[in-house]
């Protein structure tokens, strides 16, 4: 008598503790019982191992493209966006891309053009899309 | 049947839902978080000459960066002096190098960088060029 009144006991806990479990995932942002709100779990080293300026294959003198070679560590769907300073004059563009461990080439379109007539610094951000 | 392995029964069909669930929910949610989303390159132009740099490639050994090619647009021919530098997300210089010679046109060149440093701790990278004096 004793050990079913405690198997009871037993059962219905558990029962509840899934009950609450489910209807916290229902109805809440609750991501893990004892958690709150989504947790990145994989972190990745992304790379951008080069960057060409222009379309030109020499003597570049305007920036409408920016050519591109990115890996990453953790193979996935990144959204590549590529700003582009040269005086005054700033650019940028942005394009979803599939990287993974083997280097991956992107032509990225920029806009609006930049005349090449001073030190050009080219910022790649890679996050999730 | 006795009450033991009842109770086991018992507990393992309660909490089975229960395991299911933390698994979907944990692969579900794993997402992609970039350790360093910036990486920025920075191309010098020698505005006096036109000399530029066009192109600007890590190239490893291992995960370390061991050279870096530049391609170049040389107008004016004559010695030039072409630098990298390699910066952590603190601005702080990790490795450079430098290549002097005669240059004109377009050209591509590989130059050495020390020490080499993990490409992953390379936040920015600047390659500049120059034109030296002509010599008399």
């Amino acid at each position: 008598m004793r050990a079913e009144r405690l198997l009871l006991a037993i059962v219905v806990l558990a029962s509840l503790t899934t009950l609450a479990y489910s209807a916290a995932l229902s109805t809440a942002q609750v991501s893990q019982v004892g958690g709150t709100g989504l947790v990145n779990v994989s972190k990745a080293d992304v790379r951008v191992l080069s960057v060409k300026l222009g379309s030109a294959d020499f003597a570049v003198s305007t920036i409408d493209v920016v050519t591109l070679s990115l890996s990453s560590t953790v193979s996935g769907s990144y959204l590549v966006q590529v700003f582009v300073s040269v005086g005054t004059c700033s650019a940028s563009g942005s394009t979803t891309a599939s990287l993974s461990p083997t280097a991956t080439t992107l032509t990225v379109d920029v806009s609006p053009d930049c005349a090449y007539s001073s030190q050009a610094t080219v910022r790649v951000r890679v996050t999730q899309p | 049947m006795s009450s033991k392995p009842l109770l086991l029964l018992a507990v393992a069909a309660a909490l089975t839902p229960s395991i299911i669930f933390s698994i979907l929910i944990t692969v579900n949610q794993v997402s992609i978080l970039p350790n360093r989303p910036d990486t920025a390159y920075i191309f010098g132009r020698d505005t006096s000459s036109g000399a530029q740099i066009e192109r600007i490639q890590l190239n490893l050994m291992g995960n370390n960066v061991a050279t870096v090619t530049i391609t170049i647009w040389v107008p004016i021919r004559g010695t030039y002096i072409k630098q990298v530098e390699l910066y952590d997300s603190s601005g702080n210089l990790l490795a450079s190098g430098s290549d002097t010679r005669f240059e004109q046109g377009s050209r591509t060149r590989t130059i050495d960088v020390t020490p080499d440093v993990p490409i992953d701790y390379v936040a920015t990278v600047k390659a500049c060029i120059s034109r030296t004096a002509p010599c008399l």
